[in-house]
């Protein structure tokens, strides 16, 4: 296949220009890219690369002669039988190929100059486009838009930019204006696949980013993500928001902790109700006690409620929520368990009300089955503290309660701690009733 | 504070810092000024330093114009837009063009502020606006402003300037309500993006943003996008930066201004995207304008005349429509 090297046209107002120097000759091999030539025109020394790989094969102007834009004046010979075999399905002949190519370079310049600032800083061949053209296997004619359909501005410069076949383009929205959306879509339609289109778009990024030369699908997206490290964005759920709100709140509350293991025999003895469930109603009875534990400042008053009302931590990897068992110091063991059931199976459906989810005064939150040893837990919203629950080592339960001191101080805490073990150890409270 | 509070405490604040700094018109000084501006200043800095002058608007910016080249910073308050234009000698012939004339020698740092516009039912020779006019005259610098912070900075910045400033107001606005940020450290000349959005650029000034505003929801839920509102704030220079950067956005444009289309301040705008922006554009520009007529005194025919809330709204909804929204 032979091209034809045309003298460019640099700028606006050049029409003729000047052969300064070959930097090639005949018989030798070029790449894309390579410079062939010097060319002078009225206002600079600029140099003409090739746009196709292959053997100069003629020289048709002598250095220091001066001819008009867009006058052939090299051929080169290609090579790339394989490259040009495997899109000969699409292309023209080869004929008209050679004849067309002629335009092309033609166009890689006047088009462009519209819309640029600054159109004259000479890169011949160095633009994306013209990899995108000669991969695209479209030939770029002058637009010409089909009576039945109108473009918008934007939308041709995307078409011409990316050098797209138009025809198709047309028919989808015959009768119709197209727009640069359309366009884009029409683009991200064809280069991506729809797995790769549905990352695209979750990265929001351009699609000017990729060279579009073939189709290109997830793993080279990814590639894209990991090497330009681009972070996903997911926007933040309302229950996501709530944690968020409720956990810095929470960190503002002056807090100590108190570090403890409890006598576990018990509950070891009686694994028909779970720890959580057997801790709530030991919990529950104690808190009974003590008014502070089940207090909470409101406008500057101390609201005390009747009620040992016990919020449980429920959660998976994704949602956290601690509903709250009101009552509990009166509840049946069984009832506790019914209860922590219903919250399992509503934190799938996340159906917890407002209601369910307010008015606790003490928290509980076990992760002792996952093989936590110890852990420490924050207070939620207004409660006056928490108990981290973690693992049973040598017939002990690890705990840990967070406190409130602005509510509780440390030796009042003590003492619960104190009647806290002393329950552990007491068989009437793990009694079915 | 009010818009009218906002104007008042720019010129308190600055007429105590500085004893330079005059204000002069009719009513200015015993009455409070027309629209209340200046309420209380003459009491507080003398009939020396705010003026009433005679009904004699050639007067009162010619002797500005005297006043700032003798090195006072005045500010002349002319009762409306409509009787600016007995001062049109004064503003276009001798306060713009001194400094040219003189090779930069003569400064004239004064501003030359007034209200414009359609109010309610002051008919065709109360009810006019001329920034048309006003932004073509070269070495004058026109500030359009309709929010309150803005409104306090700009004049501020207005009387401060070395340049002869068109201060333009608008007669509905002198009761709205707003923050002034007083740590503020705006540029007044630069547009101001009232809201942000991806799909529509509309741009607007003085009471008709706040129009523009109040149609935006309905245009968005009937049109499905998301719309970018600008307030141009200085009509000369215009901020064209921050315009290109959201017509690049969102690739279409909608100029909503009061006064009359043809000739209007807007066209300036859409030429100018016709002619710099036109490959960025998905769709024609969308200019609406009052009625190529003298305002009416009957309310229907004045609401007529003029764009308001629901004009805006259909029309932007039914340009959408046509151009791929």
């Amino acid at each position: 296949m032979v091209y034809n090297v045309v003298m460019p046209q640099l700028s606006d107002s050049m029409e003729e220009g000047k052969l300064i120097e070959w930097k090639k000759k005949v018989g030798e091999s070029v790449k894309v890219g390579d410079v062939i030539a010097e060319v002078e025109s009225d206002k600079a020394i600029m140099e003409v690369q090739t746009f196709h790989a292959g053997v100069i094969k003629e020289l048709l102007v002598k250095e220091g002669s001066t001819v008009p834009v867009k006058t052939v004046i090299a051929k080169i010979e290609s090579q790339d039988v394989v490259k040009g075999s495997q899109k000969s399905e699409q292309k023209p002949k080869e004929h008209s190929q050679e004849k067309k190519s002629v335009p092309e370079e033609k166009k890689e310049k006047t088009l462009k100059e519209p819309t640029k600032e600054a159109p004259h800083k000479e890169q011949p061949a160095e633009h994306k486009e013209s990899a995108v053209a000669k991969e695209l296997n479209v030939v770029p004619k002058s637009l010409e838009v089909p009576k039945e359909s109108r473009i918008s501005p934007k939308a041709k410069e995307l078409v011409q930019e990316y050098k797209l076949d138009t025809k198709v383009l047309f028919k989808k929205y015959e009768n119709e204006t197209i727009h640069s959306q359309d366009v884009i879509e029409f683009i991200k339609e064809r280069y991506f696949t729809p797995k790769a289109l549905k990352v695209l778009n979750e990265y929001n990024i351009d699609i000017k980013e990729f060279q579009l030369d073939h189709k290109i699908d997830t793993e080279e997206i990814n590639l894209f993500i990991h090497s330009h490290n681009l972070s996903k964005e997911v926007s933040l759920s309302s229950m996501q928001k709530a944690i968020i709100a409720n956990v810095t709140a929470s960190a503002q509350k002056p807090v100590y902790h108190i570090y403890e293991s409890v006598d576990s025999r018990l509950l070891e003895k009686n694994k028909k109700h779970s720890i959580t469930a057997w801790l709530v109603k030991i919990f529950a009875k104690v808190i009974m006690k003590y008014e502070s534990f089940r207090s909470k400042v409101s406008d500057s008053k101390l609201l005390i409620s009747p009620n040992a009302n016990i919020s449980v931590a429920v959660a998976d990897e994704k949602n956290l929520y601690m509903p709250v068992i009101k009552g509990a110091q009166s509840l049946s063991i069984q009832e506790i368990s019914q209860k922590l059931e219903e919250f399992k199976s509503k934190l799938h459906t996340t159906s917890f009300s407002s209601e369910e989810m307010s008015g606790g005064n003490f928290g509980i939150s076990n992760l002792g089955m996952l093989g936590l040893e110890r852990f420490d837990a924050m207070i939620n919203r207004d409660e006056s503290g928490i108990v981290a629950v973690g693992a049973i080592t040598d017939s002990k339960l690890n705990i840990t309660l967070t406190i409130d001191h602005s509510l509780i101080n440390g030796y009042e805490a003590a003492l619960f701690v104190k009647d806290l073990k002393k329950e552990m150890q007491n068989p009437q409270n793990f009694e079915e009733a | 504070m009010l818009y009218r509070e906002a104007l008042n405490r720019a010129l308190d604040e600055l007429m105590e810092k500085d004893e330079n700094i005059v204000i002069l018109g009719e009513d200015v000084g015993l009455y409070g000024g027309s629209y209340r501006v200046s309420e209380g200043l003459v009491e507080k800095y003398g009939e020396k330093r705010v003026i009433d002058t005679p009904i004699a608007e050639l007067s009162i910016v010619g002797n500005a114009v005297g006043m700032a080249i003798g090195g006072l910073r005045p500010v002349a308050e002319i009762m409306t837009a409509n009787f600016s234009l007995l001062a049109f000698d004064q503003i276009i012939n001798h306060m713009s063009k001194f400094h040219y004339m003189s090779n930069g020698k003569i400064k004239l740092p004064m501003v030359v502020r007034f209200p414009q516009g359609v109010s309610r039912q002051l008919a065709a020779q109360h009810s006019e606006s001329y920034e048309q006019m006003l932004s073509a005259v070269p070495g004058l610098r026109v500030i359009s402003t309709s929010d309150v912070n803005h409104a306090y900075h700009a004049l501020k910045k207005a009387i401060l300037l070395d340049d002869p400033v068109v201060f333009i107001e608008h007669e509905l606005l002198y009761n709205k309500k707003g923050e002034v940020n007083f740590n503020d450290t705006m540029d007044p000349f630069k547009a101001r993006i009232v809201k942000e959005g991806k799909d529509i650029t509309i741009v607007s000034y003085l009471k008709i943003l706040d129009d523009v505003l109040k149609s935006v929801d309905a245009i968005e839920k009937e049109l499905n996008c998301n719309c970018e509102v600008i307030d141009l704030c200085s009509l000369n220079p215009i901020d064209y930066d921050t315009l290109a950067k959201s017509i690049e956005k969102t690739s279409r444009l909608v100029m909503v201004e009061e006064d009359h289309k043809t000739g209007g301040f807007g066209s300036q705008i859409v030429s100018w995207v016709a002619e710099e922006l036109f490959y960025s554009l998905d769709a024609p520009p969308l200019r609406i304008a009052g009625e190529d007529v003298p305002i009416p005194y009957n309310r229907k025919l004045e609401l007529a005349s003029i764009p308001t809330v629901d004009s805006i709204t259909q029309k932007v909804i039914e340009w959408g429509h046509k151009n791929g929204l």
